[in-house]
């Protein structure tokens, strides 16, 4: 029977693993093999650092890096800060309560490429609706995407339209979580709205926040489809970020090598910026 | 994206063309290729895989393979991708050595990757075996010389047969200029001067031009022209010599009067800004004719004048583009193969193609009677003018990534945040700095 049993178990779980080691271990494997390896015939030892160093010295690397926190931290921060409003917002508003769930939802439901289509008509100088109405209040045509610094707040714009609903509907699920009978208190007591939601709300909803926070933030660093399709990185390199970069380095010049570096950096990163908060949260759930 | 969208148009254009010049019949090319001194039916039987990327030339070409199979029993199994797909899979797939064509889609740009890879057959070899070619009837010669040299581009062996001819021209709204008494630039400095006037006196702008990714395309033109060249004959990158600079400068200044956004501008959107009346001029590829004089997608069909590209200081050097069919170095059925690419680009082919409106890299497909009664005497003159002295796309290694080097600064200069030199002195230097 035990061994039945485990048989049983096993083959539940072999699919998994299987699927694991080949789509996930494997390829990152190869990565670090494609980056360190050397290339060169003839070289005595089968590992290089080159790739590397050709990668930490080259200034793209370094402005990649850059426009990608800015464009990371920005994006996570006001799509959370209006995530956050909007799901505090309905928990005032009593009327209508479903249809404004269903409307802040709906940009998740929209799929990326097809978003930024939609973006990119509206962001157009000459056609675009946005210029058009803001012809209305006499601001001159904008250059939305074409313009070296106004591009990046652009692909932001679409970023944070889009993943603001995300924020929303984790809060939005936090609050519904937090115990009536604490607020009533609170309340009886003769707290103050902003009292009970700085000093009770907040505090109980932490890990939530920290969880919107982290989620949101790798989708922002790993965000591609909005900045390729309205600006392929462009105008110049103004919103290059590292994943665009990385893209272009292994599909229009041919060098995987190049990409896995950057890659590994990537996972870095998001392994480091996101640590503590995960160690928090695994913490949190033990006890 | 952009791709799907150029795709649909041009997809659209090339069935629109064919209703429009479309012969019905195909029966004459029969004896056409009876005339050959060759067997046909050497290799009857064999089957050979076709990969074609979706263009007017694959549209146009597609339906008559039926009469290749009738012609040699060969079995011809076709795969069309999108270009965008294409452009992907072909080197990913030939990387991995998985690649299971026998004859592909190749483009000049990447002959000299295909060659150091070893993914291309030499094919002069065919050509020139009397069993398989007969080179009284085929006519090499036939073919532009810069459709000659695509076969060689960039020192490699004889690997890419052209299949299509383009040169970048210059198209005009001949209402606008009759409006405003202009008449048609033949110098760059006159289209400038033409387009400032536009862009001033009425509410569409003066020109339409590439400021995207593929920006290099166009402003090889300008750079040319201007007696500059983007490599030296030493191979090294030449792009701050005073003429190339003033070939950039030129672009820039014209681009002044395109409409804004143009950093965002390719193929599509400047044919999109010429065929809804937003500009007045176009400085690129003549593909886009037919599809502009087509009332079914174009709302200025009847006010389209064409000229050949204008001169620059070093006098008439437009860029130009030719699209080439290769066959893989593993190709099972080299032979069924050649017979295949030598059907495909022979001249009653290229005849019936061109009357599709799909323009080809012989001679001869240009000067028949229907073609001139189809397409205007001032187009097909404007074409062969610029082909004859168009510069040829300068194809070398890593060539996507120097383009990219020119793409990201010229795009400074064209928001105005660089003057072109600077944005020339600049893409020189980040070049310099991906070859070490």
């Amino acid at each position: 029977m035990d061994l039945e049993r485990r048989r049983f178990i096993f083959w539940l779980t072999a699919p998994v693993i299987v699927a694991l080691l080949l789509l996930l271990l494997y390829p990152t494997l190869y990565i670090f093999y494609l980056a360190f390896a050397q290339n060169k015939p003839g070289s005595a030892f089968p590992l290089t650092l080159n790739t590397m160093a050709t990668v930490l010295q080259s200034c793209s690397f370094w402005h990649g890096t850059g426009v990608t926190l800015q464009f990371t931290l920005l994006s996570t921060a006001i799509s959370f800060a209006l995530g956050f409003s909007m799901a505090y917002a309905l928990e005032i508003v009593e009327r209508l309560h479903s249809f404004f769930v269903t409307i802040f939802i709906l940009p998740l439901a929209v799929m990326p490429v097809a978003a930024a289509l939609t973006w990119r008509t509206m962001y157009d100088p000459t056609f675009g609706i946005l210029n058009y109405l803001l012809s209305f209040v006499g601001v001159d045509k904008i250059s939305w995407t074409s313009n070296p610094t106004m591009a990046l707040w652009s692909v932001m714009l679409v970023d944070v339209w889009q993943w603001t609903s995300f924020c929303f509907l984790i809060l939005h699920a936090g609050f519904r979580t937090l115990p009536q009978d604490v607020q009533e208190a609170a309340r009886i007591d003769g707290a103050t709205a902003i009292q009970e939601l700085i000093t009770i709300s907040i505090p109980m909803l932490a890990n939530i926040f920290l969880i919107t926070l982290i989620f949101r933030f790798m989708e922002a660093f790993k965000a591609f489809d909005g900045i390729y399709v309205l600006t392929q990185g462009g105008p110049g390199d103004a919103t290059e970020t590292l994943v665009v970069q990385a893209y272009r380095e292994a599909f229009q010049f041919f060098k995987p090598e190049i990409t896995a570096v950057i890659g590994i950096w990537l996972l870095l990163f998001t392994i480091l910026c996101t640590r503590y908060a995960g160690n928090r949260i695994g913490k949190g759930d033990a006890t | 994206m952009n791709i799907t969208r150029r795709q649909t148009l041009l997809t659209a254009a090339a069935a629109a063309a064919s209703v429009c010049f479309g012969r019905p019949t195909f029966a004459a090319a029969a004896d056409e290729f009876a005339a050959a001194k060759i067997d046909w039916r050497q290799v009857s039987g064999k089957k050979i895989n076709v990969l074609l990327s979706r263009h007017p030339w694959q549209e146009a070409i597609a339906p008559l393979i039926s009469t290749f199979t009738q012609l040699t029993g060969i079995e011809v199994n076709l795969r069309t991708l999108p270009e965008q797909q294409f452009l992907t899979k072909v080197p990913a797939d030939l990387t991995a050595g998985t690649f299971q064509f026998d004859v592909f889609m190749t483009q000049i740009a990447e002959a000299p990757q295909f060659a150091a890879n070893n993914w291309v057959e030499t094919i002069d070899n065919y050509m020139n075996d009397k069993k398989l070619t007969d080179p009284d009837w085929y006519q090499w010669s036939d073919f532009f010389p810069g459709a000659q040299q695509a076969a060689t581009i960039g020192n490699t062996p004889f690997a890419n047969l052209a299949i299509t001819a383009e040169a970048q021209v210059l198209v005009y709204r001949t209402d606008i200029l009759t409006k405003l008494n202009i008449v048609v630039p033949k110098t760059i400095e006159e289209v400038i001067s033409a387009a400032d006037l536009i862009s001033q006196k009425t509410d569409i702008h003066g020109v339409t031009l590439r400021g995207g990714a593929a920006l290099w395309w166009p402003l090889y033109g300008f750079v040319r022209s201007s007696g500059g060249d983007y490599f030296g004959p030493d191979k090294a990158a030449a792009l701050t010599t005073p003429e190339a600079i003033a070939g950039a400068d030129a672009y820039v200044r014209l681009a002044k009067d395109a409409p804004q956004g143009i950093t965002n501008y390719d193929w599509d959107e400047i044919n999109t800004a010429m065929l809804s009346g937003q500009a007045a001029m176009f400085l690129d590829s003549s593909v886009v004719y037919p599809r502009l004089k087509d009332p079914n997608l174009s709302t200025i069909s009847d006010k389209i004048g064409v000229a050949p590209f204008p001169a620059g200081p070093a006098g008439v050097h437009p860029n130009s583009h030719y699209w080439t069919i290769s066959m893989a170095k593993k190709a099972v059925e080299k032979e069924a193969s050649w017979l295949f690419m030598a059907w495909a680009t022979s001249k009653p082919i290229q005849a019936a193609l061109a009357l599709k409106g799909v323009l080809g890299p012989r001679a001869s497909a240009w000067e028949s009677q229907e073609l001139l009664t189809a397409l205007g005497s001032q187009f097909i003159d404007a074409v062969r003018t610029s082909l004859s002295s168009a510069a040829l796309t300068p194809a070398r290694l890593g060539f996507t990534e120097f383009a990219d080097a020119l793409r990201s600064n010229m795009q400074l200069a064209l928001s105005g945040s660089k003057s072109a030199k600077q944005a020339m002195v600049d893409a020189q230097a980040s070049w310099a700095a991906v070859q070490k």
